[in-house]
């Protein structure tokens, strides 16, 4: 008996631990390429998931929605890109850190006032229907996030290694000076990065708001943990974040159902923490020696 | 003088709050002078105040006291974390600073002698308006000292280049965590003021988002002299009351509003409104943005 009810909250929290690591395969993307992040990602995951329930307050239906909050998703990439991190690429400072949080606060500020600060549920064809697999009942909600997060993960992957664009992408990751010369436009190549690394967000928002209901609070919490995952798994190292992001989505409701779920965030910051102390290149990646 | 006691009626808790903005964002100013970004400076201020609140209000401390063990352990808690912490460079040194504030936000939310979400209850008010501004006046005065001291170079040498200060033969980790904890101390003794002059501290004071308002206020001030963050302080503290003054509810705009400051400052004024009043400043290649370049 016991052990189901371990079992089921692993199998639950990490459901939810797999958005965090969508989200924080977002932070890898523009790393890769341009070794900044956007730190209002999460305000991005916020706002695509409230303009996608506009979309189907307004009519649209639940298929259609998904690509229109993911466009969404990537013109909100592009334009924090534009504002916030192209000028300070180009002087090397890392101005980027404040302005990618500015933007992200106007953003919030833009939430609460236009959608309120109210949250809201987020209607799904998808059934929350439990069903059952050896006694650990999942929704077919919970497996839509699953499917979703490695759909989205293995087409960008796919497009990475397929495209002419995408390995324009590798490229410029591996070395922006070489990939220069050979005559790719770094400069393209990062907003590419902001733009799918929005779309990353705003499927995460659509994914994640019919569990958790939408708000313009409700990213606070996933994005500290995004960042946990992404730093553990180490920001270079492509599929880790998904093994990292299981970890933790489990030991995480695995801690709230022992200690109480006051200490929830708890485990998500240690194991941050302890991987800056330890490891900042995360389990997964590799040392680099900072030059002169 | 019976203007002055009105004016003090409507705005003496509006010039208060300006007289601690302005030491906490010296605080914050004193971490960035060695080059080192934190997202956590609020959390500092959080210990400071809490333990003075908790110190006065529970056990009976005198005040001054208080203040003292406040700012003591935030600078302690500072040596903690800076340690491990400043090695760390550009976007994980922010992180590691941003989950530290979270992990104080959130130990303050859980205690229960910290009151919880509710927050710390009942404490004395000894702060008093001239008690802010005089503690201003000599940390300024320290501060401004400090600018062309040893110890204000090797800052200076730290943050302009970390890898040729080293080889200067500058111990750059020491004088990284010394600049670390004095911010920290800093910020534990505003955050030990600040409770004693509201009735109530809750979390939600000591947050991120203070900490990204005292980073303006370091932007938008400007980084290259030492009462750049005064004046970022006083004018983004008193900007809402200003603009309520002329009609708009500032309110839910706040944010959006200090966002264009800081936007037009660092496109117009790239060191800040300082460059104003120095033309040397202006003059300068780098902007203030280059909070620390990336070698």
């Amino acid at each position: 008996m016991n052990s189901t009810i371990i079992a089921q909250m692993a199998v639950s929290g990490a459901m939810m631990g797999l958005v965090y690591a969508l989200i924080a395969y977002g932070f890898q993307l523009t790393f890769s390429t341009s070794k900044s992040i956007n730190f209002g990602q999460g305000e991005l995951v916020m706002l695509s998931a409230f303009f996608s329930l506009t979309l189907l307050n307004w009519g649209v239906p639940y298929w259609l929605m998904v690509p229109g909050g993911l466009l969404f998703g990537v013109v909100l990439g592009l334009a924090v890109e534009r504002a916030g991190v192209r000028l300070a690429l180009e002087q090397k400072s890392e101005g980027w850190i404040l302005l990618t949080i500015i933007i992200g606060l106007l953003g919030f500020s833009a939430a609460e006032n236009i959608w309120g600060r109210d949250d809201r549920p987020f209607p799904t064809p998808i059934s929350s229907d439990a069903l059952h697999f050896f006694g650990i009942s999942i929704t077919p909600l919970e497996i839509s996030v699953a499917v979703g997060v490695f759909a989205v993960m293995g087409l960008i992957e796919l497009f990475k290694r397929k495209t002419l664009l995408g390995k324009a992408f590798e490229a410029v990751s591996a070395d922006r000076d070489a990939a220069e010369l050979m005559g790719i436009s770094a400069t393209r190549t990062v907003m590419l990065s902001y733009g799918l690394s929005g779309m990353v967000a705003a499927m995460a928002g659509i994914l994640v708001s019919p569990i958790t209901t939408v708000g313009p609070t409700m990213a606070s919490a996933l994005i500290l943990k995004a960042f946990s995952v992404a730093v553990v798994a180490g920001l270079e190292s492509g599929f880790g974040v998904v093994i990292v992001g299981i970890f933790l989505g489990a030991l995480e409701s695995l801690t709230s159902f022992y200690l109480g779920s006051g200490w929830r965030e708890a485990p998500g910051l240690i194991l941050l923490i302890l991987a800056l102390a330890v490891r900042p290149n995360g389990i997964f990646g590799k040392a680099t020696i900072r030059k002169v | 003088m019976e203007a002055l006691t009105q004016f003090f009626a409507i705005y003496g808790s509006l010039v208060n709050f300006i007289g601690i903005n302005a030491i906490l964002a010296l605080s914050l100013y004193l971490t960035l002078a060695a080059g080192q970004l934190s997202l956590g400076s609020a959390a500092f201020a959080g210990i400071g105040g809490y333990t003075a609140g908790i110190l006065t209000m529970k056990l009976g401390v005198p005040f001054l006291l208080s203040v003292v063990a406040g700012s003591v352990l935030s600078g302690l808690v500072g040596l903690l974390i800076g340690l491990p912490v400043l090695r760390l460079h550009g976007v994980f040194l922010a992180i590691a600073t941003l989950a530290f504030g979270e992990v104080v936000r959130i130990t303050v939310l859980n205690l229960d002698i910290t009151g919880g979400a509710q927050g710390l209850v009942g404490i004395p008010n000894h702060t008093k308006t001239w008690g802010i501004y005089l503690a201003l006046a000599v940390v300024g005065y320290a501060i401004a000292k400090l600018r062309y001291s040893r110890l204000g170079w090797c800052f200076e040498s730290i943050r302009e280049d970390e890898t040729a200060a080293g080889a200067m033969g500058i111990d750059t980790t020491y004088y990284k965590t010394l600049a670390f904890v004095l911010g920290a101390m800093l910020a534990g003794f505003a955050g030990a003021l600040y409770a004693h002059l509201n009735y109530l501290i809750t979390p939600r004071e000591f947050g991120f988002s203070v900490a990204v308002d005292l980073l303006i206020f370091n932007i938008v001030g400007g980084t290259r002299a030492w009462y750049g963050p005064i004046l970022g302080a006083v004018l983004l503290t008193a900007l809402p009351e200003i603009l309520r003054g002329t009609g708009i509810t500032a309110g839910p705009m706040r944010m959006a509003v200090n966002g264009l400051i800081l936007l037009l400052v660092i496109l117009f004024l790239p060191n800040g409104l300082v460059s104003i009043f120095r033309r040397s400043a202006s003059k300068a290649k780098d902007s203030t943005l280059a909070i620390s370049e990336e070698a």
